[in-house]
Formats: C-alpha cells, sequence, structure tokens
C-alpha cells in the first residue's frame, strides 16, 4: 500500500506542469515577487541601529511589517491563486475521487511548493534586508528565520478556510479581515495568535517567552489548518 | 463463456447527523445500465458518492465481483470509472493532458499513447483533444468525461446526471455511448430525464423517500403500474373536482372544453374511467414516487 501511495505522489509530481502549474506560471509567479522582495532588500536594507532600537523597547514597524505582513500576504494570495479554480467549477470534486485515502495529498504538495518557496526567498531576502545589523552571522540567521512562521501560518489560514467552504473568496474575506486587523491593531487583537509578534517587538516589550510561545503557536496552528483542508471527510 | 460483473450493495444506510438520506437500500446488478431514478432530494447524489467511495455509508456494504468496495484501500480507482455531475477541470489543461493524468493515475498497463487515441476516436474527441479544456462546449466537455471514466476498461461505470445541460442531438449522441460502453460494465445511470432511460436500461431502481420505491425491469415498471393507472375524459368544472380527489398524473387538453386525465386508481373507482393497453414509462415513474 505504502509503494501504491508513492507511486501515485510520482504521477502527482509527473503530471505536476500540465495539470496543476501550466508551464510553471505560477512557479514564475512567485519567483518573480520573491525577485522583486530580493531587490527591494538590497535597494533599502534594516537600519544598522535595529537591535538597539527594539532592545530600548521601541516599534519599528516600518522596518519590519514587510516580512511580518507583506510577504505573507504575498504567499496567502499565491495560494489563493493556485488554488482559484479548484472551487470555482467544482474541480476539487472530480480530483478528490482520484486521490483517494484521509488526506488530500496533492492539495498538501501545491501548498508546501508555494510555502516552500516563499520561506526560502523570504529567509535569503531578509539575510540581506538586516545586512546591516548582522551579515549571515547567527544575529543574522535568527533575524530571518523569524519570520517564517507568519508565511506558514497565513498561506495555512487562506487555504483552510478556502478548503473547508469549497470557496476562495471565503478564504480571501477572512484571511484578510484577520491580516487587517492584527495589522491595525498591532498585535493587540488576536495577542498570542498575532503575526505581529516582530513589528510589535513582542520579545522586548513583552517577553521572551511570550514572543517564542507565540512563534511556535503560529506552528502549531499552520498545522492544524493544513490538517483541517487536506483531510477527506468520508 | 463470459460470466460478466455483478455488483450488490446491501442494507447500506447513510445520514448527515439525524438527517436519513438512504436507509437500509439493497439491490444487485450486472453489465447493462441501471438507470437510478428519483426526485431531487431522493439520495441518488448519496449514493453515487458512496460507491464511488467519496463518503462511507453508516452501515452496509457494496461488493464488485465478490469484493467489498469499501474496504478495499485505497479505493480501486483502476476499476470503477466516474463521471460525476458537474465533471470540469482547469480551462487551460488539454483534454489529452487529462486522459494521460488520468492513464498514469489508474496505474494502467497498456501501451498508453494506443490507449489515449483508441479512446479518443472512440468518443469522436479528435477535434479538440489538444485544445485546452476551457474551450470545450458542453457536449466535447461530457464526452471528455466519459472518456476519462472508462479508460482503462473499468468494471463499473457510475455516471451522474449523464445528459444534464445537453442539447438534444447531444443527447441522443450521449445515450448511444452509454449503451455501447455498457456491454462490458456495470454502468450505474442517475438521472430525472425519463427519456434517458427508456431505450436502454436492463434495470431500472427509483428511489423514493430515501428507500428502494421499485427495482426492475422497464417492461415490469410499466406492468405493475398500468393497473393502477385510470384514463378518463372530462370537462373543465369536472377536472377542478377530481383534481382534489385523485392524484392526476397527466392531463391533456383535447378540445375547448374537454380534458384527458390519467390519474391514480384510488379506493373507489370513478364512473367512466378506463385502463388503457399502454401508458409511458413518465407515467409509471410518476406513480412510483406518488402511489
Amino acid at each position: 500500500m505504502r509503494t501504491s501511495i508513492f507511486k501515485t505522489d510520482n504521477v502527482f509530481f509527473k503530471h505536476y506542469f500540465k495539470i496543476y502549474d501550466i508551464r510553471g506560471f505560477k512557479l514564475i509567479l512567485t519567483l518573480a515577487l520573491l525577485l522583486l522582495l530580493f531587490v527591494y532588500s538590497v535597494l533599502f536594507p534594516a537600519p544598522s541601529n535595529y537591535l538597539i532600537s527594539i532592545k530600548a523597547k521601541n516599534l519599528l514597524k516600518g522596518v519590519d511589517d514587510l516580512y511580518d505582513y507583506t510577504v505573507p500576504l504575498l504567499a496567502a494570495l499565491m495560494t489563493a491563486f493556485a488554488f482559484f479554480n479548484d472551487y470555482k467549477n467544482q474541480t476539487y470534486r472530480f480530483l478528490g475521487y482520484y486521490h483517494p485515502g484521509p488526506f488530500n495529498r496533492p492539495m498538501v504538495y501545491r501548498w508546501a511548493t508555494i510555502v516552500f518557496l516563499f520561506c526560502i526567498g523570504s529567509f535569503v531576502s531578509a539575510g540581506f534586508y538586516y545586512r546591516n545589523v548582522s551579515f549571515f552571522g547567527l544575529t543574522g540567521f535568527f533575524l530571518s528565520v523569524r519570520f517564517l512562521p507568519n508565511i506558514v501560518f497565513l498561506s495555512a489560514l487562506m487555504l483552510c478556510i478556502t478548503a473547508l467552504t469549497k470557496n476562495s473568496y471565503a478564504g480571501l474575506f477572512v484571511t484578510l479581515v484577520y491580516f487587517v486587523l492584527d495589522l491595525f491593531s498591532q498585535g493587540r487583537f488576536f495577542k498570542l495568535f498575532s503575526m505581529g509578534a516582530n513589528a510589535a517587538n513582542f520579545y522586548y516589550a513583552i517577553s521572551p517567552e511570550y514572543y517564542l510561545f507565540n512563534r511556535l503557536l503560529l506552528c502549531l496552528a499552520a498545522g492544524c489548518f493544513l490538517g483541517l483542508a487536506c483531510y477527506q471527510r468520508r | 463463456m463470459r460470466m460478466g460483473n455483478h455488483l450488490s450493495i446491501e442494507n447500506v444506510s447513510f445520514s448527515y447527523g439525524k438527517n436519513v438520506v438512504l436507509d437500509n437500500i439493497s439491490f444487485a446488478c450486472r453489465d447493462g445500465i441501471t438507470a437510478l431514478l428519483g426526485n431531487n432530494g431522493a439520495g441518488k447524489t448519496t449514493l453515487m458518492n458512496l460507491l464511488t467511495g467519496l463518503k462511507k455509508p453508516s452501515r452496509g456494504r457494496i461488493m464488485l465481483n465478490g469484493i467489498d468496495l469499501l474496504k478495499t484501500k485505497p479505493y480501486p480507482i483502476d476499476q470503477v470509472g466516474y463521471l460525476p455531475q458537474t465533471f470540469d477541470m482547469y480551462g487551460n489543461v488539454t483534454g489529452y493532458d487529462l486522459l494521460s493524468y488520468v492513464f498514469d493515475l489508474k496505474k494502467i498497463k497498456t501501451n498508453k499513447k494506443e490507449t489515449i487515441d483508441e479512446i479518443v476516436e472512440r468518443f469522436h474527441l479528435g477535434p479538440v483533444i489538444h485544445q485546452r479544456i476551457g474551450k470545450y462546449s458542453g457536449g466535447y466537455k461530457r464526452r471528455l468525461g466519459i472518456a476519462q471514466a472508462v479508460i482503462g476498461k473499468p468494471t463499473l461505470l457510475i455516471i451522474d446526471e449523464p445528459t444534464a445541460g445537453l442539447d438534444p442531438e447531444e443527447r441522443a449522441q450521449f445515450r448511444s455511448y452509454l449503451s455501447e460502453i455498457s456491454n462490458d460494465a456495470i454502468t450505474l445511470i442517475s438521472t430525472h430525464i425519463i427519456e434517458d432511460v427508456e431505450l436502454y436500461s436492463q434495470q431500472i431502481v427509483i428511489l423514493k423517500d430515501h428507500s428502494i420505491a421499485f427495482n426492475g425491469s422497464v417492461a415490469e415498471m410499466i406492468a405493475e403500474s398500468i393497473t393502477n393507472i385510470r384514463t378518463l375524459e372530462t370537462d373543465f368544472a369536472a377536472l377542478m373536482d377530481l383534481r382534489k380527489k385523485v392524484t392526476i398524473i397527466e392531463e391533456k387538453r383535447l378540445g375547448t372544453d374537454r380534458y384527458r386525465i390519467r390519474f391514480i386508481k384510488d379506493k373507489q373507482d370513478i364512473a367512466g374511467s378506463y385502463q388503457e393497453k399502454e401508458i409511458s414509462l413518465e407515467n409509471a415513474y410518476i406513480y412510483f414516487q406518488n402511489r
């Protein structure tokens, strides 16, 4: 049975660019967005006194909003775009039949492709963005990696709502409502479930434990969202 | 001698919470077309979903050639072809790429190109097969749908509302496709278009109030209902009165104030009414839905 599942997965990968992403358009669009992000990060880096400012409990929204909010939003919008046609004409029903089993594995792979690319792109670009603070040292690594839970969380939320409601617009609506409320409340509305832990400086303004718990919760919530989205209710 | 295929649905029930959709359904069928008839909400699509493994019954089992379909893991997509009511695919995928994908998913052992070419020829998809599905007409899309279902010669074909949305010419063409493919496969079609089943169905199963109201051939369906259907010629005033007393299944205007009605016979016969030698399958169907 294991072999059978992996054979089916091979079929999915073999046909990926003929069924799910014709001529790699979605892939190219993702890479183009990440290239823009990279160019922006190279041209407009974070200020060199960044660490000193956040240690003084200042909120550097103008600096951190790019990776806290903008990049995850782009990843979530790409997720919505990738799955839009599944629910526009009920293609998901037909594809669901050909992928029996408790989990819709192609859905996981399609989501993971986008999220993986955004995580890599965000990590590398953020490395350049914070180069005046720390250029690819351990501090630079932590400065870049701290944004990844946001990408995973927001795109998983988008996929979850879209899959549960079978409606892409519902996914967009809920995700955007969450995004706007969180952005304008500076993380106060969703507290531990806020994406703005970096921009709102949870680490120094509240506590390191609170900040780390927030990052962990976002990752756990993303896992739950993904499970809910891909579980095929029989 | 070819044994043929055998499907048996045994004591199958399904509910959404407390809402019973199918209640202890049992019937069996063999190669050929079995039509599943029923009004909207009767449970036809739910039964189709159970047969295709998209839903699990709360009880009962479905046996295909002696194998429990619901216990087979993963669900045998190579044995069962499925055409959903709302068959659609991403508009920018070509018909050929879809058939190629389905061929690989079903893990068919034959030569891929030859098999797809044969299917394309059989369903007259040649002119459009390399075009994007988004450009297909309703008829071509339906043909592609049946082509992907029959690829690999499955033993069971499940087709939900096969001719919905097609024009009369396309419907006639589609019915002949169904007739052809059902020679070697159990072909279960769900429909509420009586015309679809009259010519080609070997067996009819009528669902009503979540249970089976009838299971048999077209001839048996007519024979069982004809003795309970009466015809009467009457005027408008009497017709208005009759509408309150009996279940009328057909009304036809013969002249200015002359009507011919068919109704379900009650305990008391109505004076002047008579039993006709022939009734339509549609009359018989309405009888089973209203008796």
